[in-house]
């Protein structure tokens, strides 16, 4: 590990090794720090928290590539969202001020990947999710001769048969998180399952559906007066099916995890790390 | 010439899109109207009525339609339809949306069976869906969170002249949150910060990160209903790991205004007395596993 490389290198290898055409996103920009930076080493990550910048710097590396912004802003688009993130007030926000003098002082680089990553032929961030799982051997569609699996609408898996309720269970357990949430008869019985990462959209529910024989949908963050009432709804016109609700974060960070796995294969002067942000909630117990 | 009628299905397509205005139709025999009730609610609410509202409006069925019953919801699911049917409470009230997006658009919906089976629904058993959102909130006080609060059992604990702050006896997060989760019978809370900090100062946030980045600097607990989770939500987790002594409380939309929707059924009984009028429970739908 002799040859230096800057910020800016290692994104012009990302735009070359991309294999999709790189599109000028709003998000996929330098949030922070200098582009001319010499790096010594990156991290990939789902949101660039003060932990995961404590834990970068710990371990002697200065550059984050992130699905989501530092500074919390992104533009998405659903019913009712109002206006836009008031830029002036995140400014003088306290924990922006914190945070911004943090990645200053440490001389932190931050780069957003997340429209371009999405881009690829191949989701990788459903792929990851689909290992962190274990669900990799559970495909329920064929697989076609010499494609790579994970291409759009490669999203169904046949776990061993079971009921809603022992199926949220199981994740629960595998994935060891605390805000899991479920829609639906927790009896219903569960064969073929339709799996989706993060912030997840009535069209993307009214797609999914469209799929034969799909008896649960895991999802990352649904809006609670969109797709969430839509599946309630689906549920009482008597079709026997299941919603479970993972969290942005734990439906999206595995994905991080193969972006990380994905820079090795053409970044070899500095070390690459995935380092989870890790499930942002807890939850109590009843009382 | 063409028949000019509309068909029961296109007129509650119509009403949905806004298309329908003017004074209420009178229906025969001097029976209570949708439109007469929507007019008894623009005079009752005591803010200046919007006529450029989306929101308060027809969603199914329309003015002239003869009321039997009144049920108010905090959203108009499909199960919640149902048990309205059932109930014999053909008008409902609802404070959220019927067909899953902020402004009812149903445009791209027609060939969605599910739209399909819900508007058939509504149209077999005469069924008139009116949405009761932004005036309920306009009012003084605000009747979503008058409710709320008194479902919460944390009226006598509101800071003066502010809906949205609470002064408290000081007590752990996780005590709050098991308090939250228990009188407003919800089963999804989810919970930012350290079990034992003690709390005092409550503050009620949004759904944007403008919205609560505009409280959680001036409380030590920020109560939400529904926000999304790569702004507001890390930008509290953020703010706890920069040592602030805060924590954060989500709970479901359903929960957030259900209880507002209650008090909204009180206090259309103080002024409709011809129909019998009832609270029917959306419920939080998400439950989690053991």
């Amino acid at each position: 590990m002799s040859e230096k490389i800057t910020a800016r290198q290692v994104l012009n290898r990302i735009q070359m090794t991309l294999g999709a055409s790189w599109r000028n996103s709003g998000t996929d920009v330098f949030h922070a720090g200098n582009p001319e930076t010499e790096v010594t080493g990156i991290v990939t990550t789902f949101a660039p928290t003060l932990d995961v910048l404590r834990r970068a710097v710990a371990g002697g590396k200065n550059m984050i590539i992130s699905r989501e912004s530092p500074f919390w802003i992104r533009e998405a688009v659903y019913s009712g969202s109002g206006q836009p993130a008031n830029r002036e007030q995140v400014a003088k926000n306290p924990t922006y001020l914190f945070k911004k003098e943090y990645i200053e002082q440490k001389n932190l680089v931050i780069w957003q990947f997340h429209e371009n990553w999405g881009g690829r032929k191949v989701d990788g961030q459903l792929r990851g999710l689909a290992m962190a799982l274990g669900w990799d051997r559970y495909h329920k569609t064929a697989a076609k001769a010499g494609e790579e699996r994970y291409q759009a609408g490669d999203c169904f898996f046949g776990p061993p048969a079971t009921s809603l309720q022992a199926l949220a269970k199981s994740i629960q357990d595998k994935l060891k998180i605390r805000g899991i949430r479920v829609i639906g008869n927790p009896q219903t019985k569960i064969g073929k399952v339709a799996l989706s990462h993060g912030f997840f959209l009535v069209p993307d529910l009214q797609r999914i559906l469209r799929e034969p024989g799909v008896d649960a949908v895991v999802i990352g963050e649904p809006v609670e007066w969109e797709a969430s009432p839509y599946f309630m709804d689906v549920i009482a016109s008597g079709q026997k099916k299941g919603l479970i609700v993972l969290g942005n974060e734990v439906s999206e960070e595995p994905g991080s995890g193969e972006v990380a796995a994905w820079l090795k294969t053409f970044v070899s002067e500095v070390p690459v790390e995935w380092i989870s942000a890790g499930e942002p909630f807890w939850s109590p117990k009843p009382a | 010439m063409a028949d000019l009628r509309l068909s029961r299905r296109q007129f509650a397509l119509l009403a949905g899109s806004g298309l329908v205005a003017g004074p209420p139709v009178r229906a025969q025999s001097g029976a209570l109207t949708a439109g007469q009730v929507v007019e008894r609610i623009q005079q009752q609410v005591g803010v200046p009525w919007n006529p450029k509202t989306y929101r308060d409006t027809f969603k199914i069925g329309g003015p002239g339609m003869p009321v039997k019953g009144i049920a108010s919801t905090f959203m108009s699911t499909l199960d919640v339809l149902q048990r309205a049917a059932a109930a014999g409470k053909n008008m409902i009230v609802t404070h959220e949306p019927t067909f899953w997006s902020d402004a009812d658009v149903v445009k791209d919906l027609g060939g969605d069976p599910l739209y399909q089976f819900k508007l058939a629904f509504g149209e077999k058993n005469n069924l008139i869906v009116w949405r009761f959102h932004d005036h309920w909130h306009a009012r003084k006080p605000d009747g979503i969170f008058e409710g709320w609060n008194k479902a919460l059992g944390w009226e006598q604990y509101q800071a003066a002249g502010d809906q949205r702050v609470w002064n408290i006896p000081p007590a752990t997060l996780e005590t709050v949150a098991q308090h939250v989760a228990k009188v407003l019978d919800t089963r999804s809370v989810r919970v930012i910060g350290d079990p034992q900090l003690k709390v005092g100062k409550v503050g009620r946030g949004a759904h944007t990160l403008t919205g609560n980045m505009a409280v959680l600097p001036n409380v030590d607990l920020l109560l939400v209903s529904e926000a999304r989770e790569w702004d507001s939500i890390e930008y509290v987790r953020d703010t706890v790991l920069s040592g602030e002594k805060k924590g954060m409380i989500l709970i479901s939309h359903e929960a957030g205004e259900e209880a507002g929707m209650d008090n909204c059924a009180k206090w259309l009984r103080s002024f409709i007395p011809e129909v019998p009028i009832d609270f029917i429970p959306t419920h939080d739908a998400f439950w989690r596993p053991a």
